[in-house]
């Protein structure tokens, strides 16, 4: 204890031990204010920089590794699939393949009690699948599916909530993004554990392995939504009616309508995803694929009929090129430049370069109506703007956890939770707690770039597996978000819902969902190989 | 050469971008051309006095206080008051200022998003080559690497101007425009110019280093210019600040009662 702070009664050096909770608390506070999450979390963590400097228990060599980080994240080729992927949702939003498959969707299903509550779980599994933004399909199924919902006579809790439930599923379901940064911290987390506790040769966690994961919790998710609104629309059927036949008209003409539009990004996602599970690409290989796709189904849907170079012809006969290529490939070995290259080998070579040459036509194609539709500025505009929003967080946050190290956050931290009572279990459940909390206030991209790098390490230390912790965190989150009366979600949904749909409503649909969450959570803490499974089968 | 580029560019930023950062903050205060320019210089003073006297009471910044260095710094104040002072004032070159700030961060991110497609090309071109053909050029997948760096650092200001940087926006979004203008006006002078403050100091030595040498790939066949890719950070960070200029004028300018 210093004598002459004692004498003045105030010193900072009293403050010094604990600037690391107070920079946590001030952050918080601060976020109220609305100022842009990722300069918030930098300009706190140099204001807390600059008074541990003062106080004497701050260095700023803690703050040179800033630039390389920075490097850093530009350089991690896992991270470059984030603007792929996001490329790839965009261009299914703005081709208006999201609206039309909702639309057959319920078409399809409506004839059926509730149908129109499962085609809108059903879709959202399948947009979050491939964008796994929240906001954004909250958005587009509130403004296309719950004007018609409420129109059919649904209840306006039970629209509202199933529309907010299916918005949020987009985390957990891979390929979706915030998945890669999870991955990506959390192997980074794994890391760390294993190098602390001295283990030789660590093993590592890729985001692969975190797409195994996700991938039977998410579906699982979407059974039990599924389930629900069926028990409802079969107990309550005012609340989830059926269409009149009359008014869906020829049932044979929407089949064939469906059969159009549901296939190609069907195809498409089961393909991206199968070859990362597979371990046959990697995220980024994937998603380029997937991004290329998108532009292909979009070009075909928006090509006028009858032109032929420019047309739906070129881009069939590039999709058909790519399919060939897969089949050669998987048939022969095409490799170049080995010795003795058997003559069907060089046959198939030669086969493989004139489907590769054919492959740039459908893509110029789609390229040419989407630019003649001009909406390939709008698309390419909206993902430079929403992949840089991610990655300035993503410099904002490690700023800040610079500066939470530099100040001893990490011990405060790791003994925190090792002060828990209740040993792993209470760990576990301090730090979902804190974090579901924190899903009130902050997206899924803020908490997995500022709080993973913190909690993950001490937590796997304690001998968690990995994956199911990553799971585990998604799918609270995801709860979070549907949570009254902070939930990203529900915000989300009460700005574009019609006037007659009241907030009460909204909250007292989510609640169902919610507690599904919790029967999902609680299911994946009871029996944690739903989540470890599929990645042990896949990852030996 | 390169070496007194790189300290030009740096004095340049430090000396003269950052203190006319203040331009749209003096503008709120004043509305005669003479008061507001003294208002301005005033400004200017105090924060460089601000951080002589913060680097002098802190030895552990270990700042050199060169006379040359502090001589070009004053100067290049000076010149840049008078600049204000000829062109009409503090809110009058916060406006011109404003417009090319403005049309400097929308014209790259506009730029740099069709890196996007190019980007998702290539990548697609060398899963092609490598699953087909077993084939690889390393500075075909460099470059992704690239022109994703040159997206994400470079459209940052713009995304900044469209508002497409997050916020917690639960009372923010039902605030009305003048306590929303109050909070984007704090918010830009007290983290994001020192944020960018930061950047721009620590990673100007970081990509100064890297141009010294040339730095090049690890690879002989990638692209040997790993110099270009670090130059992007401190970029990065101008281009915020330009970007936090403009927010901060438009915010000024709500607040007085006209515009926005």
């Amino acid at each position: 204890m210093d004598l002459s702070a004692v004498e003045t009664g105030f010193c900072l050096c009293h403050l010094a031990g604990w600037l690391d909770v107070m920079m946590v608390v001030f952050l918080c506070a601060l976020l109220m204010a609305g100022y842009p999450v990722a300069f918030s979390l930098g300009g706190t963590a140099l204001l807390f920089a600059v008074i541990g400097l003062a106080a004497g228990v701050f260095d700023l060599s803690y703050l040179r590794p800033l630039p390389s980080r920075i490097y850093g994240a530009n350089i991690n080729t896992t991270l470059i699939a984030v603007p792929m992927f996001i490329l790839m949702g965009v261009i299914l939003e703005k081709s208006k393949i999201a609206e039309d498959l909702l639309d057959e969707m319920a078409k399809l299903f409506g004839s059926m009690r509730g149908g129109l509550g499962l085609s809108v779980t059903f879709v959202g599994a399948l947009l979050a699948a491939s964008t796994g933004i929240v906001g954004a399909t909250v958005v587009t199924m509130g403004l296309l599916s719950l004007p018609t919902m409420l129109r059919r006579g649904y209840d306006p809790a039970f629209a509202s909530g199933s529309i907010a439930a299916a918005g949020t599923l987009g985390q957990i379901i891979p390929p979706s993004i915030v998945l890669i940064l999870l991955g990506d911290v959390i192997s980074n987390a794994y890391q760390r554990a294993q190098l602390e506790q001295g283990v030789a040769s660590p093993e590592t966690v890729s985001v692969g392995h975190l797409f195994a994961g996700a991938l039977l919790p998410g579906l699982m998710l979407v059974g039990l939504y599924m389930s629900w609104q069926i028990f409802v629309a079969a107990t309550q059927p005012k609340k989830a009616p059926a269409i009149p036949a009359e008014e869906i008209g020829d049932l044979k003409e929407t089949w064939i309508a469906a059969m159009k539009t549901l296939p190609p990004p069907l195809i498409l996602i089961i393909a991206v995803l199968g070859s990362i599970l597979a371990g046959a690409a990697t995220p980024t290989e994937a998603a380029s694929v997937g991004a290329v796709g998108a532009m292909l189904i979009a070009g075909g849907r928006m090509a006028p009929k009858g032109s032929f170079a420019a047309g739906r012809p070129a881009v069939y006969i590039s999709a058909a090129a790519i399919v060939g290529l897969i089949l050669l490939t998987s048939l022969l070995d095409l490799r170049l430049g080995r010795e003795n290259i058997a003559p069907i080998e060089s046959i198939g070579i030669a086969a493989a370069f004139l489907l590769i040459a054919l492959t740039p036509w459908g893509i110029a194609a789609s390229l040419i109506q989407l630019r003649r539709q001009r909406t390939i500025a709008p698309i390419l505009d909206q993902t430079a703007r929403v992949t840089t929003m991610v990655f300035t967080i993503l410099i904002g946050a490690a700023l800040f956890s610079l500066v939470f190290r530099g100040l001893g956050g990490d011990e405060t931290v790791e003994h925190a939770l090792a002060a828990t009572p209740g040993g792993v279990l209470g760990a576990v459940v301090l730090v979902m707690a804190v974090m579901f909390l924190l899903g009130f206030f902050l997206d899924f991209i803020e908490i997995t770039l500022v709080v993973v790098p913190l909690v993950g390490p001490p937590l796997l230390m304690m001998g968690l597996d990995p994956v199911w912790l990553g799971v585990m965190m998604a799918i609270n989150l995801q709860t979070s978000f549907l949570t009254p009366p902070f939930g990203f979600a529900l915000f989300y949904l009460r700005g574009v819902a019609p006037p007659e749909v009241k907030t009460s409503h909204i909250y007292a649909g989510a609640i169902p969902f919610i507690f599904i969450q919790i029967l999902a959570l609680a299911m994946l803490a009871l029996f944690p190989a739903i989540a470890t499974w599929l990645p042990g089968v896949l990852y030996q | 050469m390169l070496d007194l580029a790189g300290n030009i560019l740096n004095w340049l930023a430090a000396g003269v971008v950052f203190p006319l950062m203040l331009l749209p903050l003096a503008g709120l205060f004043s509305k005669q051309k003479t008061t507001a320019v003294v208002f301005w210089a005033g400004l200017v003073v105090a924060f460089v006095a601000a951080g002589i006297l913060f680097s002098m009471a802190t030895p552990r910044l270990r700042l050199a206080p060169e006379l040359q260095q502090v001589s070009i710094f004053a100067g290049l104040l000076l010149a840049a008051t008078l600049c204000v002072f000829v062109a009409g004032g503090a809110s009058k070159s916060a406006r011109v200022l404003s417009r090319i700030f403005e049309a400097a961060t929308r014209l790259t991110g506009r730029a740099v998003m069709w890196l996007l497609l190019a980007m998702a090309l290539v990548q697609f071109a060398v899963v092609l080559l490598r699953y087909v053909f077993g084939i690889n050029y390393i500075f075909m997948q460099e470059s992704i690497t690239y022109m994703h760096g040159f997206v994400f650092l470079l459209a940052a200001g713009y995304a900044l101007l469209t508002d497409d940087q997050v916020r917690v926006d639960i009372f923010y979004r039902d605030a009305p425009p003048k306590r929303k203008a109050l909070t984007d006006l704090l918010g830009t002078y007290l983290f994001l110019f020192p944020v960018c403050l930061l950047i721009v100091w620590s990673a100007s030595p970081y990509a100064a280093r890297s141009w010294r040498v040339l730095e090049g790939s690890a690879d002989a066949s990638g692209i040997q210019g790993v110099f270009i890719l670090k130059s992007l950070i401190p970029a990065f960070a101008m281009l915020l600040a330009m970007a936090g200029f403009v927010i901060a004028h438009r915010a000024v300018e709500t607040l007085k009662g006209r515009g926005g």
